[in-house]
């Protein structure tokens, strides 16, 4: 990260730090004696900042004092990380982390391992951590003029003003006040707003700003159930899953464990074991669609209605759905789809109990309920879906509602809770003019963003890893949240500044989470002196009575009452919101891990794009980058166009998250903000959008992404083709479950040399491995395609580990981008095809044993190591880039410029201490996490019996390895291990008939290996090819 | 004009220098660039060389500075024009030595009006050549690995690198030639000597001239010093070029991994480096007044090696199309289609038209006489040049196995700039080359005259001047 500037009023001065250091940082967090080890670590990590600041403007350095441990911290030995297990929760998806800890400073954050697992952080969770570091944050309270420039206010004065502010609402009962929050799931912090609704301020209202708040799923889940409910799935019990728009291995519920349970499901390749089949019925291509054995091409209007002919089609079956339900209709669809929806009734019908539709948070609440109802039907809530009470906030109004009072003038105090209204609200609202009508604005969140430059008070608050919280998951599991370090702008959490809101008295966020967790515990309990706790925070798991309750669906007239009465599609171009794959809904903006990873479906990065079909790219003489112009109502927008198999035609679909032109260099150039055309007034639903139109601009707009071609058949389907065909690259293996069943080894058949003993080396001298790796344990790794879904989450997980370089829009069109690891993403079928299949692979460094990078480096800069790893000394790289050139994976990369030159402080703490950073001029690769392993082998010679234990070892004496891209795949595709224990997870995995090596004809003898992709097409699709949609 | 000239009596063919053929007209024909200063056309030729030479610091300047970025190379595109560059330099660098030594070796005696500027442009094509592998590398500061000498790392290179390999030869090829180069010398800057005039041109030729006085003993070692070095430089020809083939033969890039490489770019080696001893002579022998001592009968001959070596460039693209055709290899094949027909294919086309096209008009004697034909045409030979290095390098890296990391190259300023620098340095050497070195080698060309070789021609009245000059 080269492009961050320092933000004016990081420090002022020195004296003003000190203060600040002595008033707020002790107290914030101070867990139990006088200055702990978190403490004085956050205080070593702020002079480190100061010196920072002080070097950068040429000046004498300041002087500093860094105090030596009189007495060690318990469990601190200097080098050696310490985890902490803690939770973080994104809009109502809950992940409990283990975050390692580096000498005070958090480093990198990785998903909880539970039940031998990873635990599977998504790439967001694991972004937290850059969050944390951004030198964009907010670091001091301020207020906002009206050309929203900022004036700094001193801790004091803020609080003055907001305790002032919050007594004259107490004075007049809370009317007038509104609260605007985000997804709540901490139980302490909701306890606290519902507290701040009641009583003195029982005339406030608390109002939700959050995207990611799933109005639909609740409110669908409402008409059934009769109160807002939520839904789990447990998708490994499933045999069959049918999405409707729904995103639910990578956007949408519980992604990461629906993730896991459908890979579980995947997994299933015997021949008698029941492998599922994944439906998707979608208008754009996401990440589900793309792993789905069927994918239907559908407007996002005509989702419900192919709900709906469903339904028809099961009840013509004679599948009996309960009594009571509402009258559904047949639709007509293409043929195609026909196709796939009549297989999809067919298999639902055939799999009672083992199926199971998903319908997506962007389709309205009667096409849930209906999704609900046809779940009842096929006695799927036995096993597949968990009903329960929703745990969120039970009186909450939603953003229009906000702008109307706003506009009534019934809102004289808006307090934006950690939340950003004026980006998020949809464009209709015209949520600034009307946000500018209350006489008190207040925002408290990590980023002086587009709320706060609109407000008269802004108080910075502390990132979850700074403050102490706690979080809930939807099946009912509380995780204390722990923080990790003090604050680095001294700043309070959210949760004790909603504390302050109500009595304008200082609270401690620790003494908050135990009252709240502890009640009806004894007081030594509550001290946190009690083992119990320490336990809570160890596991993270607390032990708490869950809030979370059972829920029933049963109320299906209300069903029939919340169908429309003629559902028919839409004219004109429908828009499409969805999630962004990258940056979410905006809120990973300012991320440069995120901005930088590759979209999985479109490969872009830096942007956001309107993504369009092929076919409707040709009637409307679009190509990638064109600019057009979308109308809609009085709102228009100018972005580029992309076209992206997969999209339904008539179909533009908008990713979110994007265009915060304030929000400092990393997200200030990046993609377009859509939110500014959405509408939701008057209960529209905001994800879909009727009646546009568009224009082409005639300019273009150069977007970023990493990977051009589409095919894995280069040249058959250039249009006009050139006639010079080549076959398909068997690159990536795929078969049918049958034919695989039917010839377990069909991976031979794509080998281009197929008599194995004709890959030799010219010399005919037998292979080197046989006398050269002399360690005992060999490494060695296999990725599963079949189970891979292409997340990035092992992407992102490689570049927090190994200090990967992130280069900007600017180089990543160079074509310079860093990542050890990427998600290649292929095509299969041809360029006038609309609706292709979709495959990923994730490339790494495959560390060959006949590595052909070592034999042309001039200095031998890159060798082989006796445990088989390809290993680079970046001080004896020359940069001759021969080794890259050699490489037939390009999985090597260049430091084309000092990418690292002046990193901030702040992201310096981040940095991996245990990985160099790369200098300008040197070549870099996947290293297979050599210091992980390096690390396993040290602690299997100290405490162990010199051999590293494998991921599968019972009762093992020492440190297993795992890399750090398989610690974070949610499907457990990536299995690392030593390849000289024939009963090692590897080995295992290597011995399947599926295993095949990438290139394997060149006879570099990767040591990673593929495991064969195997679809499950229904037998009546599986002979034709079901792609036009 | 050919047609005009007698021919030589005794041999019964062309003479190899026509008109004035006393000695000391020979001696005043060749020194005169030297002592003169009023050549217009030399002035304004240094000054745009010179300009050019500027680029090259400053581009190489802004590359240390920054790093190999501000190049347009890429994740695929590892390498990009310096290596493009290399290779182009190091091929034009082949013309010299293959006409000093191996036609040497042949006893082709024409080439003694041309041999000691093509060996000159020799050494100033591999100094340009050298300039890029030394500042491509990523860290420049550490390009002292890749020599062999002990050190506290107690590291050698690694010998197994073509990349050394190329140290090797093209440090060799450069050492023999610089030494082949000074030593056809001698006698020449001795004749310098005696005629300077003034104090520092005489000690300046004096002291490189090592004390010549043109005793037989001296013209026996002369002789024998070098035949010698022609028969160290012969093998150096077709050898270096082999060596640089082997960046590419040695890798597992499509495109690049081909047995054909070495005779193909030893034959498009010699084939752009007599295109470039054309470039320069042409206008040249026009300037200095040396039509009779660098003939057309020379150009003619340079025209023809060119024909047969572009004929040969040509077959060996056919012949890797066909091998990769005939190979059955999924990724070979594509390398080549992606060639002719992919993102590049405009690079290709250039290629063919200039180094397999242009050089068949050679076929006409008419046009090989046609200066303005030939000089044209020798320009066309040397984009068509670069352009085949530009094709082999980028397009197989660009497009190899796995599609996914397929990007596209596109130069940067720098890119340009560091090209035109080395242009600068090498006309900039080269002009200034042919005002202080006779650029004819002057004793070898006397050497071959008729009257240095003396018969009795039945109808001519004796063995005097007259009759051969007749």
């Amino acid at each position: 990260m080269n492009e961050t500037k320092q933000p004016e009023h990081f420090w002022k001065t020195h004296t003003q730090l000190n203060k600040e250091l002595h008033r707020e940082s002790i107290d914030t967090s101070a867990v139990t004696d006088g200055v702990s080890r978190r403490n004085f670590l956050g205080v070593m990590g702020a002079s480190a900042a100061l010196a920072g600041v002080g070097l950068s403007g040429c000046i004498r350095k300041p002087v500093e004092h860094i105090a030596p441990y009189a007495k060690r911290p318990e469990d601190l030995i200097p080098g050696k990380p310490v985890f902490y297990a803690t939770a973080f929760a994104l809009g109502t998806k809950v992940t409990r982390l283990l975050v390692e800890s580096q000498d005070g400073r958090p480093t990198k954050i990785e998903g909880l391992p539970e039940g031998g697992k990873g635990g599977g952080a998504d790439a967001w969770a694991q972004a937290e951590i850059l969050n944390l570091y951004d030198p964009e944050r907010s670091s001091h309270p301020g207020t906002f003029d009206d050309k929203g420039k900022k004036a700094d206010l001193s801790w004091s004065d803020a609080y003055a003003s907001l305790d002032g502010s919050m007594a004259l609402s107490r004075k007049n009962q809370g009317k007038g006040l509104a609260l605007v929050v985000d997804t709540v799931m901490s139980p302490t912090y909701r306890r606290t707003l519902e507290g701040l609704t009641k009583g003195q301020l029982s005339g406030a209202k608390l109002y939700v700003a959050d995207p990611a708040y799933p109005h639909n799923r609740l409110k669908g889940a409402e008409i059934v159930a009769g109160r807002k409910s939520y839904t789990t799935l447990t998708l490994a019990n499933a045999d069959i899953v049918a999405t409707f728009d729904s995103d639910c291995l990578h956007t949408d519920g519980d992604w990461s464990s629906n993730a896991s349970g459908f890979a579980e499901g995947r997994s299933r390749l015997a021949a008698d074991e029941r492998m599922n089949r994944l439906y998707a019925v979608e208008p754009t291509m996401s990440l589900t669609g793309a792993n789905a054995d069927h994918r239907a091409r559908v407007k996002a209007s005509d989702v419900g209605n192919a709900l709906q002919a469903v339904a028809f089609r099961l009840l013509a079956k004679g599948v009996g759905l309960t009594a009571g339900g509402p009258k559904v209709y047949d639709f007509k669809f293409p043929a195609a789809t026909d196709a796939i929806l009549n297989a999809l009734v067919d298999d639902l019908a055939g799999n009672k109990g083992r199926s199971v539709v998903v319908v997506g948070e962007r389709q309205p609440a009667w096409v849930h309920a209906l999704g609900h109802y046809i779940n009842e039907g096929l006695d799927a809530n036995r096993e597949i879906v968990t009903w329960r009470k929703d745990s969120g906030m039970t009186t909450v109004h939603q953003l229009p509602q906000l702008v109307t009072d706003l506009n009534a003038g019934a809102v004289d105090t808006v307090v934006c809770l950690g939340t950003n209204p004026a980006y998020v609200a949809t464009g209709d609202l015209k949520f600034a003019d009307a946000y500018k009508k209350a006489a008190t604005r207040i925002h408290l969140g990590l980023h002086a963003d587009e709320t706060a430059v609109l407000s008269t008070l802004h108080i910075p608050v502390s990132h979850y890893l700074e403050a102490w919280g706690d979080v809930q998951s939807q099946d009912g599991v509380t995780t204390v949240a722990q923080p990790l370090i003090a604050p680095l702008f001294h700043t309070p959490s959210l949760l004790e500044l909603a504390a302050r809101l109500r009595d304008g008295k200082k609270h401690n966020g620790l003494q908050l989470v135990q009252g709240h967790l502890s009640r009806g515990r004894s007081s030594s309990f509550a001290a946190g002196k009690n083992t119990a706790w320490k336990k809570w925070l160890f596991d993270g798991k607390a032990a708490v009575r869950s809030t979370v309750g059972p829920a029933t669906a049963s109320n299906w007239p209300a069903l029939t009452k919340a169908m429309p009465k003629n559902a028919k599609a839409g004219t004109g171009f429908e828009l499409n919101f969805h999630m962004d794959s990258s940056v979410y809904d905006g809120r990973y903006a300012m991320n440069a891990w995120c901005q930088e990873l590759p979209d999985p479906i479109s490969k872009l990065t830096w942007d956001n794009a309107a993504t369009i079909s092929r076919t409707m790219a040709k009637t409307n003489e679009l190509a990638n980058g064109d600019m057009i112009t979308i109308s809609w109502e009085d709102r228009t927008l100018t972005m580029p166009v992309w076209v992206t198999p997969g999209t339904a035609d008539d179909t533009i679909s908008l990713p979110l998250g994007y265009g915060r032109k304030s929000m400092g260099e990393v997200a200030g150039e990046a993609g377009f903000n859509t939110y500014s055309l959405q509408k939701s007034a008057g209960g529209y639903n905001p994800w879909i959008g009727f009646g546009a139109q568009f224009k082409k601009e005639g300019s273009t707009y150069e977007l970023a992404s990493t990977q051009h071609h589409d095919s894995l058949t280069p040249y058959n389907d250039k249009e006009p083709g050139t006639g010079v065909g080549t076959n398909r690259r068997p690159l990536i293996r795929v078969a049918d479950k049958t034919v695989f069943l039917a010839k377990p080894d069909f991976v031979n058949d794509d080998e281009v040399i197929k008599d194995p003993t004709k890959i030799r080396s010219l010399s005919g001298r037998p292979q080197e491995d046989e006398t050269v790796y002399k360690s005992p344990q060999q490494w060695g790794m296999t990725i599963d395609l079949n189970t891979c879904l292409g997340c990035n989450a092992c992407v992102l997980a490689c570049n927090a580990e190994n200090n990967v370089s992130m280069v900007g829009k600017a180089q990543v069109l160079n074509g310079r981008e860093m990542h050890w690891l990427r998600m290649d993403r292929y095509f299969e079928g041809s360029a006038s095809d609309d609706n292709p299949q979709m495959v990923v692979q994730p490339v790494g460094c495959m560390q060959c044993e006949n590595a052909p990078c070592e034999t042309v480096c001039p200095v031998a800069a890159t060798t082989h190591s006796p445990d088989g790893l390809n290993d680079m000394a970046y001080n004896r790289c020359i940069g001759t880039r021969y080794c890259a050139n050699n490489c037939p994976y390009k999985v090597r990369r260049f430091n084309y410029f000092n990418f690292n030159t002046d990193i901030h402080p702040l992201h310096q703490m981040q940095k991996n201490p245990d990985v160099t950073i790369r200098f300008r001029g040197v070549m870099e690769k996947c290293t297979y996490c050599v210091q992980r392993i390096s690390e396993a082998k040290i602690d299997a010679k100290v405490r162990g019996n010199g051999l590293v234990p494998d991921i599968d070892a019972k009762d093992a004496k020492s440190k297993k390895i795992m890399t750090a891209c398989q610690q974070a795949c949610p499907s457990d595709s990536i299995v690392f291990g030593d390849i000289n224990d024939p009963n090692s997870r590897v080995s295992k995995a290597k011995r399947s008939t599926r295993s095949y090596d990438l290139l394997g004809e060149l006879n570099n003898k990767p040591r990673t290996s593929y495991l064969a992709k195997i679809r499950n097409p229904h037998p009546k699709l599986a002979t034709q090819a079901e792609k036009k949609g | 004009m050919a047609a005009n000239i007698d021919l030589d009596p005794v041999k019964g063919r062309t003479p190899i220098v026509f008109g004035e053929t006393t000695l000391h007209g020979l001696t005043e024909a060749v020194a005169a660039p030297l002592e003169r200063t009023d050549y217009k056309k030399w002035w304004m030729t240094l000054g745009i060389s010179a300009s050019l030479l500027g680029l090259l610091p400053i581009s190489i300047a802004w590359l240390f500075w920054e790093g190999v970025g501000v190049w347009g190379n890429n994740n695929p595109v590892g390498w990009g024009w310096p290596i493009v560059n290399f290779v182009f330099w190091v091929g034009i660098g082949h013309a010299g030595t293959l006409i000093s030594a191996v036609l040497y070796l042949f006893r082709q005696k024409w080439r003694t009006s041309i041999n000691r500027s093509a060996e000159a442009m020799t050494i100033f094509a591999v100094m340009c050549a050298l300039i890029f592998p030394g500042i491509h590398v990523g860290r420049v500061w550490a390009i002292y690995y890749v020599f062999p000498f002990p050190n506290q790392m107690d590291m050698w290179p690694n010998f197994r690198s073509p990349l050394l390999w190329d140290v090797f030869a093209v440090s060799t090829y450069f050492t023999i030639s610089l030494v082949f180069w000074y030593i056809g010398m001698v006698p020449d800057l001795a004749t310098m000597r005696d005629r300077s005039k003034t104090k520092v041109r005489k000690m300046v030729y004096g002291i490189f001239a090592l004390g010549w006085r043109g005793s037989t003993r001296h013209w026996l070692h002369y002789e024998r010093a070098y035949l010698i070095l022609a028969a160290m430089a012969t093998p150096l020809v077709l050898s270096v070029h082999s060596v640089v083939s082997f960046d590419f033969a040695v890798s597992q890039l499509p495109g690049w991994h081909t047995t054909i490489f070495p005779p193909y770019f030893v034959a498009g080696a010699i084939f752009s480096g007599f295109a470039m001893v054309l470039t320069l002579l042409i206008p040249a022998r026009i300037i200095f007044d040396l039509q009779h001592i660098i003939t057309i009968k020379v150009i003619e001959n340079m025209c023809k090696i060119i024909l047969l070596t572009g004929s040969l460039v040509g077959y060996a693209y056919g012949m890797e199309f066909f091998i990769a055709w005939y190979s059955g290899n999924e990724y070979e094949s594509f390398a080549f289609v992606n060639r002719a027909f992919g993102d590049y294919s405009w690079a290709y086309w250039t290629m063919i038209s200039c180094n397999v096209i242009t050089p068949q008009f050679f076929w006409s004697a008419r046009l090989r006489r046609n200066l303005w034909v030939v000089f044209i045409l020798s320009i066309f030979v040397n984009i068509g040049m670069w352009f085949e290095r530009f094709v082999i390098v980028v397009t197989s890296l660009s497009s190899d196995f796995l599609p996914s990391s397929w990007a596209y190259f596109t130069p940067t300023f720098w890119d340009v700039a560091l090209f035109l620098g080395s242009f600068g340095l090498f006309f900039t050497m080269f002009t200034l080359f042919v005002r202080f070195i006779p650029f004819v080698a002057l004793a070898e060309v006397k050497a071959v005259l008729p009257i240095a070789d003396p018969h009795y021609i039945p109808e001519g009245d004796d063995h005097s001047e007259e009759a051969a000059h007749a």
